[in-house]
């Protein structure tokens, strides 16, 4: 109970720690990577063969991209801290002091300019820079699967996603799971009040749309 | 017919590409809502070895009612009247938008297997039915055999 009682005191004092004071050693540790004055950002220091992503410029489509090289001397310490990614991971080796100094970066101002930092998590958002076209995004193809892949039919009008978005009808499902077009739904509930497939008691607002 | 429906175009060209067994429909040369349909008697029922010619008429509203269904050849069944109408739940008040004329066609072809006349259309047949049953199913295999034989100019 006493130990317990002392802990949130501790933490309070790394939490006002002022953010001068941070060493950069604590923070590669956290694998966040300082680039000098090289262009070329390798993510390999995870070691998955299949994120592997680079990022010099001829393979990069867009230059645009907000993607600042940091110097030392542009240095001025991590303003952001994937906190939700940082519970799995290597995050959840690291040592209670460094989870305290992520605590006290997160109550840190954010930068004026747009600084993008490499940390071994980053493929919370990097996936968006693989999804180039011409280049296969077989990592993503799960997650971005487009509609058209998925074959669903309106069993009313037997209008499938692509025809409904031709003829601006909406995919939508019932409260009791069944999917059909908005225009087939919205009638038939008027005519019957029930559901066409379970013959549920449906109302029109038993329906939502359904985004695949 | 101009303005016919995607769904009737759909389900027509899915009869014509993968027939139910024991089932045809054919839409009519000059109305794509009409459509010829020979229904084959179930086998170990009293229609078995006949062949049941019906008509079939999508309504204006269709799928949202249901399609007008009777039977042209002449059948001896509780549930169906002299006029060949069909008292069957799901061409009335149990139609649903999600049924299809394939489902309209198979629930007739289980009627045919399951008469049922405690909900009859013809009295005098569910009368028949439910006194002697034997006696009912001979006469059903009679009618069957005079009328719904191949030759399909029955009616």
């Amino acid at each position: 109970m006493a130990s317990a009682n002392s802990e949130p005191g501790s933490n309070e004092r790394q939490r006002v720690r002022p953010r001068r004071q941070l060493n950069l050693r604590n923070s590669t540790e956290d694998s966040v990577i300082v680039l000098g004055s090289t262009d070329c950002i390798d993510l390999t220091t995870d070691n998955n063969s299949d994120d592997i992503i680079d990022m010099t410029p001829q393979n990069m489509g867009l230059m645009d991209l907000p993607v600042v090289v940091l110097t030392p001397t542009d240095y001025v310490g991590p303003t952001r801290n994937r906190r939700g990614s940082g519970r799995r991971g290597r995050h959840r080796s690291s040592t209670r002091r460094n989870r305290r100094n992520n605590r006290s970066l997160e109550a840190s101002p954010t930068q004026s300019h747009p600084v993008v930092y490499l940390t071994d998590e980053s493929d919370v958002e990097l996936p968006d820079l693989v999804n180039q076209p011409g280049q296969s995004p077989a990592a993503n193809s799960s997650i971005l699967q487009s509609p058209e892949n998925v074959s669903i039919v309106c069993p009313i009008c037997m209008d499938d996603t692509r025809q409904m978005r031709r003829n601006h009808k909406e995919l939508k499902a019932t409260t009791c799971g069944h999917i059909f077009c908005n225009v087939c739904i919205e009638t038939a509930i008027r005519m019957q009040h029930q559901c066409p497939t379970c013959r549920k008691r449906l109302t029109l607002r038993s329906v939502h749309p359904l985004f695949i | 017919m101009s303005g016919l429906p995607r769904r009737i175009i759909k389900e027509t060209q899915r009869l014509m590409a993968e027939p139910v067994s024991g089932i045809t429909a054919v839409p009519d040369e000059h109305n794509s809502r009409y459509f010829h349909v020979v229904v084959a008697g179930p086998s170990q029922s009293p229609y078995e070895g006949g062949l049941f010619k019906l008509e079939l008429f999508l309504p204006e509203e269709y799928p949202m009612s249901a399609p007008k269904v009777r039977f042209m050849t002449k059948i001896y069944h509780p549930n169906i009247d002299k006029l060949g109408r069909i008292c069957l739940d799901i061409l009335k008040d149990k139609w649903s938008p999600a049924l299809q004329i394939r489902t309209v066609l198979l629930s007739i072809q289980a009627l045919l297997s399951a008469p049922n006349p405690d909900d009859p259309l013809d009295n005098n047949v569910a009368d028949h039915w439910k006194s002697n049953e034997k006696s009912a199913i001979d006469q059903a295999r009679q009618w069957t055999q005079t009328y719904a034989k191949s030759n399909m100019n029955n009616h």
